[in-house]
């Protein structure tokens, strides 16, 4: 076994060493007894599933109450493979970052793998134990992209989230939508993965390993080497696919052709925030360079407010959550760009923290969100369309309460999740601006897209909840069974209280946690006392400034209570909304010509080249010598007469030649 | 005795009468008068020489020759009966068959 | 421990497969041509398996289980085999498709006894190419490579098989000749009067050639082995004898008989005359850059899906020559390893697309639609080696891709950013070809005969699942092939860099 060396790390062993590898290899195990005997044997694999998360559960917990105890980073690797003079390792890094995701990711999967064996129920048991063998084997790709100690492990279980993703989009494959939907994820992923891979192989042959943390503390990471700059914007080019940011982000909105618990669990709450972990992860590179820091603050910033105002006019419920997902994720980019900044300039790591704040508070309340609008669906009898719902709180109360304490959450409101991570969020984008002018654009756009967000997830609250009910559907919809409502529950008091972590003393506050990894790396940013950051929020004016943004959108949808205005009753497809509605015409106007044109313009051209111009070469040498050859060949024609000239004349002409050429012949 | 290239002018004349008809002749009868007309004046040639440099190795040459050619007209001639048999002619531009 | 020896062994092996080859030809009746062939293909696979743990274990720098018999003292011939870290894989992987094949065409009917003898033909001529030590008789057992090929094509393959069998005689073959000048020439301008490959490559560094004459030479032998790759622009003999051979013959084709040309160049001509190649350097990256990108594209206008996945063969060819331009080890150890994944996967790739043809009736993409309704388990089979193919990790086409770019970036720095598209433009096809033929809504095309359409067959199905697990095997155990191949890139760049 490898030791890890200038990484100063205790070492796993024992106990621990076998929790940790229990909690990638539970899902894994599962996903491939899922497979090979979820038809026949195991009814499917629900149950399977469910018993594998919720034990994987057991270990987490165990590293996460010893971390809150204030336990050091601890790891363990071993050699995988030798190349020249390369090593390639296997490992894990139990930090304060990974254990926390970790712990986070296996609640969550749980959870929804649980709502998933009701949700899921109609579906014959070949089909499912497709659904649950990729969904664990996405679990263990989640967990291991978290737990890994290299940048290789990470991109190995990174993809395999991918394939994942693209198996579960196209759950039901005989869909002509979502087999295209899976494949447009697959590619748009995967050139985000193709910059990713560059940077990891720039490291790779700076650093000779990959290694986090071994690099971070090699002696030649440093700011000289200007390929370091590009590594870094590269490594953020994977982000960028893996968790749709603009220009890569028209995958996410058709990805919900998948089933929706899958939605909630890989394109709400855990896959697209791979992305976010990954800059998390890599936070040093960055401050290498920050100038890197605000191509990920603009871009997180313009996603947020681009995909937001695509949210204010869409008609299908899952198809606002999928925006909203982009455009939160957009507050996680912009924290961490101006975070950055301000890290680098003032020592202060709050960016950091209300990033990875928001990064929890958004797996709660988006997947609680979503799962409820599973829940939606299912009583409405497979129905999304909001127009054609309405009245439904009467319903499905427990749906009902349980969404609308993950819509405030998502509004903002105090004291909601979602209201202390989106204050710090803008907070820092503020506080960047003082440093780098564009930080104050993107934090006016930043509260544009609070308004916004406010306002279209109660539009969709409203729409579907309120008013009377439009169609059969919801008159006839009932509220979904305990195994459902009981996951909406739990998610909900997570999604109300999770954000308190930041003002509570638990474990010294959130940020001394989440900022811990990279203290003594990045010098011991100074952070404030959970209550000091309490008062300070309370007592900040911005803070009543985007409470009040929030207040001012949530009265703004207020006219959605009484049920849908007639002038949206149908699709828009001119005028603002149609741009709004038709997602800019991106798709249309920019990636299919480019797909179309220039791919399947080149290959066609490429095919008419090789076969007319370079295969016409060779049949053109063919045809040459079968020609020549049928030309020569009319000297035998049969009779001797022509033979015996032909002898006499080559006769002839060897001797002549002979003569000439060779000077000793002598006849 | 003659110059030698008396000799050797003959044995040239036969020697062309006989390509002359080996490139020209239709009868397949013909042919092999021409190849015989061409081996002999090698003959002659041989015999000429042998005399005027006064060695036997020539001679041995011209009694080789004499036995090849015999020997080869035998056999063509069993070819063109045969030949003859089959296509009732021994007209070698009839039998082209052999051809492209 | 130390190289195990055992002289005699791979030539008695030969020997063995040739015999039972000859023997399934003349077999009675269908059955006993299937079953000799089988069990005759069996200890090849199982020799070359010892071989390749072997040198696992100890080291692949190290010719092992050599056998060095003078044939032609005169001329310096001799009859020597050997393995080492690069040949060891290559000549298993030869050994161990070949059951596979036999048994995925267990069912063929149209002379089988010819044909099962023809493919125990082609296993012995390929290991005997992979695991010749003498030039002469690597030449050999290289044209014979053709001739079954030829006869596979020629009488069962497709609608232009005369067309195809024949233009890949005669572009090969044309292509040998050149090569055999090459070998010539070497053996002439090394002046040691032997064909003896490891006694030639140990001092090819030192032999001092003349600039020119090397620049030359490699250029000559690089072209034989360049057409066999196939490199662009000699490659179009490629995809018709592709389409036009029966699964079998595509399958030793792209399995193992496209690794011949990279193993050539591995084998002779770089270690011949290293600053000649050296001196190639970027003329290679550019070809292989150019294959790569281009043969994607290829795939993109594919109707056809085994053309499709002969042009893909190209482009990851392309991938090799690449590998090989960068002259360091991760680019070579990559190169090596790339040789046996791509074997592997589009071996198995292509039994895929037999499966598909036997089942519907047809492999044009634009007559299905929707297939995998029907075909589960084949459509299953096909997405895993498509990803494999296009190098999804967790299989071993990433560890080789990996491997390469960074070797590239090693070599050549930003230059990266032209190849490393073709992993776009491949997923591409790959899922596009996927989704229009299996997935979607059903597309009831006037050709198909939608009824009779049903799922892989245990005999086609278990090859393939084969492939699968070997790929994951490999691409989650890496060292099993990297320790060996590391090995030799090491001292074959030792040995080139030596002067």
């Amino acid at each position: 076994m490898a030791e890890t060396h200038a990484t100063g790390l205790e070492q796993l062993a024992g106990v621990d060493l076998a929790a940790a590898i229990l909690i990638v290899a539970l899902p894994l195990v599962a996903s491939l007894g899922i497979f090979l005997w979820g038809k026949t044997k195991w009814r499917g694999g629900g149950a399977v599933a469910v018993a594998a998360t919720g034990a994987a559960i057991v270990p987490a917990l165990w590293f996460f109450v010893r971390m809150l105890q204030g336990g050091a980073p601890t790891g363990w690797s071993i050699e995988w493979f030798t190349v020249g003079e390369y090593t390639f390792t296997v490992g894990f890094l139990l930090d304060n970052l990974s254990v926390w995701l970790t712990t986070l990711v296996t609640v969550l999967v749980f959870l929804i793998t649980l709502f998933s064996t009701h949700y899921m129920h109609e579906e014959p048991n070949e089909k499912l134990r497709r659904y649950y063998a990729a969904k664990m084997l996405f679990a263990t790709g989640m967990l291991g992209t978290v737990l890994m100690d290299n940048y290789l492990l990470m991109f190995i279980f990174w993809e395999i989230m991918g394939l994942c993703s693209y198996l579960l989009i196209g759950y039901w494959y005989h869909k002509d939508s979502a087999a295209t939907a899976a494949k447009k994820a697959f590619l748009t992923t995967r050139l985000g993965d193709i910059l990713l891979m560059v940077g990891i192989i720039i490291l790779l042959v700076t650093f000779k390993t990959l290694s986090y943390r071994e690099i971070w503390h090699h002696p030649e990471f440093t700011a000289d080497n200007p390929a370091l700059f590009w590594a870094a914007l590269l490594i953020f080019g994977g982000a960028v696919g893996k968790s749709a940011q603009f220009p890569l982000d028209i995958w996410l909105p058709d990805a919900m052709e998948g089933p929706t618990t899958v939605s909630a669990l890989i394109h709400a709450a855990t896959m697209v925030k791979a992305g976010v972990f990954l800059v998390a992860r890599s936070f040093p590179l960055f401050v290498l360079n920050p100038d890197t820091f605000l191509v990920v603050g603009i871009i997180g910033g313009v996603t947020a407010l681009y995909t937001a105002s695509m949210a204010l006019v869409a008609l299908d419920i899952k198809r606002v959550l999928a925006f909203s997902t982009l455009s939160q994720l957009g507050y996680m980019f912009l924290a961490l760009g101006a975070g950055g900044i301000v890290y680098v300039q003032a020592q202060n790591g709050i960016g950091f923290t209300a990033a990875m704040l928001h990064l929890m508070n958004h797996a709660f309340f988006k997947a609680l969100l979503f799962l409820g609008s599973a829940s939606v669906i299912l009583g409405m009898h497979h129905h999304q369309d909001l127009r054609e719902m309405g009245g439904l709180r009467h319903k499905m109360p427990k749906t009902y309460w349980t969404m609308m304490v993950g819509t405030l959450a998502i509004a903002g409101i105090i004291p909601f999740s979602g209201f202390w991570s989106k204050d710090e969020v803008l907070a820092t984008a503020f506080k960047a601006g003082s440093y780098a002018g564009v930080f104050t654009l993107l934090w006016v756009m930043g509260l544009l897209t609070a308004l916004m967000t406010a306002f279209y997830m109660f539009r969709m609250m409203y729409l579907a909840f309120h008013g009377e009910a439009r169609t059969k559907h919801a008159e006839h919809a009932h509220e979904s069974p305990g195994v459902m409502t009981g996951p909406l529950v739990v998610l909900a008091v997570f999604a109300a209280v999770a954000g308190l972590w930041l003002v509570t003393p638990m474990a010294g506050g959130f940020e001394a946690v989440i900022t811990y990894p990279y203290s003594e790396d990045l010098g011991h940013p100074h952070h404030e006392e959970p209550f000091a950051l309490l008062v300070k929020i309370l007592t900040e004016p911005k803070t009543y400034l985007s409470l009040g943004v929030a207040v001012a959108g949530i009265a703004l949808a207020n006219k959605y209570r009484k049920g849908l205005p007639a002038k949206e009753a149908e699709e828009p497809t001119s005028g603002f909304r149609g741009l709004l509605y038709n997602r800019y015409h991106v798709t249309r106007a920019v990636y299919e010509p480019l797909g179309n044109v220039v791919g399947v313009g080149l290959a066609k051209l490429s095919d008419l080249f090789d076969r007319k111009a370079i295969d016409g070469a060779v049949n053109g040498v063919a045809r040459v010598t079968w020609w020549k050859g049928g030309w020569l060949r009319r000297w035998q024609d049969g009779r001797v007469t022509t033979y015996v000239a032909t002898l006499v004349v080559g006769l002839t002409l060897l001797f002549a030649l002979m003569t000439a050429l060779v000077p000793s012949i002598r006849w | 005795m003659l110059p030698v290239s008396y000799y050797v002018m003959l044995a040239g004349a036969l020697f062309a009468l006989g390509l002359y008809g080996l490139l020209t002749q239709r009868s397949a009868l013909r042919l092999l008068i021409s190849v015989e007309l061409i081996l002999n004046a090698a003959n002659i040639n041989f015999v000429a020489f042998a005399n005027h440099l006064g060695q036997s190795d020539g001679l041995a040459f011209t009694l080789f020759v004499i036995a090849l050619a015999a020997a080869e007209a035998a056999v063509g001639l069993g070819i063109f009966l045969h030949l003859y048999r089959h296509v009732r002619t021994v007209d070698v531009e009839k039998t082209a068959a052999l051809r492209w | 421990m130390a190289t195990l020896e055992l002289p005699g062994l791979i030539p008695y092996t030969l020997l063995a497969t040739l015999v039972a080859g000859f023997l399934a030809w003349r077999a009675p009746s269908a059955n006993a041509a299937r079953r000799i062939a089988l069990v005759g293909s069996l200890p090849a696979a199982f020799v070359t398996t010892l071989m390749f743990a072997r040198v696992g274990v100890t080291s692949g720098g190290d010719y092992q289980f050599v056998t060095d018999w003078t044939w032609v003292e005169g001329l310096g011939i001799s009859l020597s085999f050997g393995v080492d870290g690069l040949s060891a894989s290559l000549a298993w992987l030869t050994a161990i498709l070949t059951p596979l094949v036999i048994l995925y065409s267990w069912k063929e009917s149209h002379r089988p006894q010819l044909f099962f003898g023809l493919l125990m033909l082609l296993n012995t001529a390929v290991i005997g190419v992979f695991t010749a030590l003498d030039l002469f008789l690597f030449y050999i057992f290289w044209e014979f490579v053709l001739i079954p090929m030829y006869f596979l094509i020629a009488i069962w393959g497709g609608s232009n098989r005369r067309y195809a069998s024949m233009k890949f005689v005669v572009y090969t073959g044309g292509a040998s000749l050149v090569m055999l000048l090459g070998f010539m020439a070497a053996y002439f301008g090394a002046g040691l009067g032997t064909f003896h490959i490891p006694t030639l490559t140990a001092v090819g560094s030192q032999l001092g050639w003349a600039r020119d004459f090397g620049m030359v030479v490699f250029g000559v032998l690089a072209f034989g082995f360049l057409v066999k790759l196939p490199a662009v622009p000699f490659h179009t003999w490629l995809p018709d004898a592709h389409v036009q051979a029966p699964t079998a013959g595509s399958v030793m084709l792209a399995g193992v008989l496209l690794k011949m040309g990279s193993y050539g160049l591995m084998r002779i001509a770089f270690p011949l005359f290293p600053e000649a190649a050296m001196a190639y350097q970027w003329f290679l990256f550019v070809l292989g850059t150019v294959a790569v990108l281009y043969g994607a594209f290829l795939c993109l206008a594919q109707d056809d899906l085994k053309s499709l996945i002969a042009y893909s063969s190209v482009s990851h060819m392309g991938m090799i020559t690449i590998a090989l331009a960068t002259f360091n080890d991760l680019g070579w150890a990559g190169a090596a390893y790339m040789n046996v994944a791509h074997g592997i996967i589009s071996a198995g790739m292509f039994m895929a697309a037999g499966s598909l043809q036997h089942s519907t009736g047809t492999r044009l993409i634009s007559r299905l639609g929707g297939v995998g309704v029907k075909t589960p388990k084949l459509a299953a089979l096909t997405a895993a080696l498509f990803l494999g193919s296009l190098g999804l990790p967790g299989m071993m086409g990433f560890i080789a891709e990996f491997n390469i770019f960074a070797a590239v970036w090693e070599a050549f720095g930003w230059w990266i950013m032209l190849p490393v598209w073709s992993v776009l433009v491949t997923a591409g096809y790959y899922l596009w070809a996927l989704q229009r033929a299996y997935y979607g809504s059903e597309r009831r095309h006037s050709e198909v005969d939608w009824d009779r359409i049903h799922d892989v067959t245990p005999e086609e199905q278990a090859p393939m699942v084969a492939m699968v697990l070997l790929a994951i095997l490999f691409g989650v155990l890496p060292a099993l092939l990297l320790g060996q191949m590391n090995d030799w890139t090491g001292t074959v760049l030792a040995l080139m860099g030596g002067n």
